[in-house]
């Protein structure tokens, strides 16, 4: 049965996280006029970092169980597709680093939060927050040039990882290509495979047109009306797999087995949960 | 009647190190029967890999269960949480927090999550025969086994029940609500030629699968012995899929 690899430092996963630094994601977001699109965008991919750093946290140390890549994408003022591999360390060719390693990049910033103090209250506390990638956004889109790239790290990471649980690229972008159409390109990606099944791609699409959040849709008529980068959007992704259902399932979420990897506006962290690293720790907790 | 020796197997998740095993087991055997009524105690924890702390909790939890085991008959939700605080005490002393990497701060406040089994077996009062109770949080399994017959699952009865967020026990108190609704309690009497086995959940997952298949795998289980036979035995289970990589933990114990 595919997507149902274990995940070990002997078989990583992998996530390679795509993310538009365009000048359309200085746009704001819908009903957000103070929050732009590259702000959420950071955000979006902060938290999702964050998230798979502590589920790999034993408390001390961090279990290389994923490898991490991020791909920052936009073009120069004469629309030249201008790419960088966001980690420190890595190129466009070799973008991956063992969690561990991500794990050090991170820059921790210290923020005031309410929380409950047990008794029915709330109390002031500091609490550190890991921060990857910062908001910019400048120029064209070149969702094209970016896949291409991807699609040739993710075919090296599968030749060096023939048995792991498939690759995963998570593209977060407000979906405007500028040049041509990547729905083939990302076709591509997601006929290389591993043993354990095809490489997914889901897309974090941010928008500005005010309609209701979107999670994981199975056709094109549940799409928001209005946003003529949609359809794009939910064909470049990938119909989720069992288990990825099954955690959004656990969470409550419509999921069929046509449901795709694409959410409008809407957070993707069942996408990064789903994997199985081992027993889950929070099962009191709800 | 009395016990046998027990036979004891484990081994840490594939591609990691035994000091990241997060399983523990305690046996306590005195020699059944003791003078004055001797108590067997069999324990197995399976520390949540994706909590902080996770091993040092299982230990503990072992460790409180072979020094004092849960008696059924008082149990209750507030003697639990009884049983359980000089535990958490221990944990929070363990956790080095004044030298915790970011990721470590939110976990270990958060607190470790295991589950865990415990058996312990008294003498009747006509001092030859034994009585067992068990008690348990989450999905380490107790089997017990007589002739070539599965007469008992416990707490989990069937292969399709196990999932990747059973009821933990947490080391953090506030994390405990509703614990008691999530345990389980059995008890029984032993008869000569029963087996008891004690395992964490990737085995007993793997127990159930091939019982409902038809098998018999304390069979094949009865003739493993630690190193080489075991490890390898373990490694193509893995291999072929059949048990999932996890931490691997098995307590055999005879009554004859």
């Amino acid at each position: 049965m595919p997507y149902t690899a274990d995940i070990s430092r002997a078989n990583p996963a992998c996530f390679l996280f795509l993310i538009d630094q365009s000048g359309s994601m200085t746009q704001a977001l819908a009903g957000q006029p103070e929050q732009r699109k590259m702000d959420q965008a950071a955000l979006a991919l902060n938290r999702v970092l964050d998230e798979i750093s502590l589920r790999c946290s034993s408390g001390m140390d961090i279990r290389d169980y994923f490898h991490i890549g991020v791909i920052g994408y936009k073009t120069d003022p004469a629309a030249a597709a201008a790419l960088s591999s966001l980690l420190n360390g890595t190129t466009l060719q070799r973008p991956f680093l063992p969690i561990s390693q991500v794990v050090d990049l991170a820059e921790i910033e210290e923020r005031q939060v309410r929380e409950s103090d047990g008794a029915g209250g709330l109390v002031e506390v500091t609490r550190k927050f890991p921060v990857w990638v910062r908001p910019t956004a400048e120029y064209g889109t070149p969702m094209c040039e970016t896949l291409d790239i991807a699609s040739q790290a993710i075919a090296d990471w599968i030749t060096q990882n023939p048995d792991s649980f498939p690759p995963i690229v998570i593209n977060v972008s407000d979906g405007m290509p500028t040049d041509g159409d990547p729905t083939a390109l990302a076709q591509r990606i997601m006929n290389l495979q591993t043993s354990d099944g095809n490489a997914l791609i889901f897309n974090i699409h941010l928008s500005g047109v005010n309609t209701m959040p979107i999670q994981y849709p199975d056709r094109e008529g549940q799409l928001p009306q209005g946003d003529e980068y949609a359809p794009l959007m939910f064909r470049m992704s990938s119909v989720l797999p069992e288990s990825s259902r099954n955690q959004a399932a656990s969470l409550d979420l419509p999921v069929n087995e046509n449901s795709r990897g694409y959410v409008f506006n809407a957070d993707m962290m069942a996408l990064v949960r789903f994997l199985d690293i081992g027993t889950r720790a929070a099962s009191n907790l709800h | 009647m009395r016990l046998r020796p027990p036979k004891r197997l484990w081994a840490p998740k594939a591609g990691n190190s035994q000091a990241e095993y997060e399983d523990a087991s305690r046996v306590v055997y005195p020699h059944l029967p003791a003078p004055g009524g001797g108590v067997a105690r069999a324990v197995v924890s399976d520390g949540a890999s994706e909590s902080a702390f996770a091993r040092s909790w299982a230990a503990i939890l072992a460790d409180a269960f072979a020094a004092k085991p849960l008696a059924l008959s008082s149990l209750s939700g507030p003697a639990l949480a009884n049983w359980l605080e000089p535990c958490q005490k221990r944990w929070r002393e363990a956790v080095p927090w004044q030298r915790l990497p970011w990721h470590g701060e939110t976990k270990a406040r958060n607190g470790a999550m295991s589950a865990l089994l415990g058996v312990s077996f008294q003498e009747k009062k006509n001092r030859r025969n034994l009585s067992w109770q068990a008690v348990a949080v989450g999905d380490c399994c107790l089997f017990v086994i007589h002739g070539n017959a599965l007469v008992l699952s416990f707490p989990i009865g069937d292969a399709a029940q196990f999932n990747n967020t059973p009821p933990m026990i947490c080391s953090n108190p506030a994390n405990n609500q509703g614990l008691w609704s999530r345990v389980s309690q059995i008890s029984g009497e032993c008869r000569p030629g029963d087996r008891f086995i004690l395992a964490s959940d990737a085995l007993a997952y793997w127990i159930l699968r091939e019982q409902e298949h038809g098998r018999q795998p304390w069979q094949t289980l009865m003739r493993l012995n630690p190193g080489e036979q075991w490890e390898s035995w373990l490694h193509n289970r893995r291999a072929e899929r059949t048990m999932r990589n996890d931490d691997a933990t098995l307590l055999i114990i005879e009554v004859e």
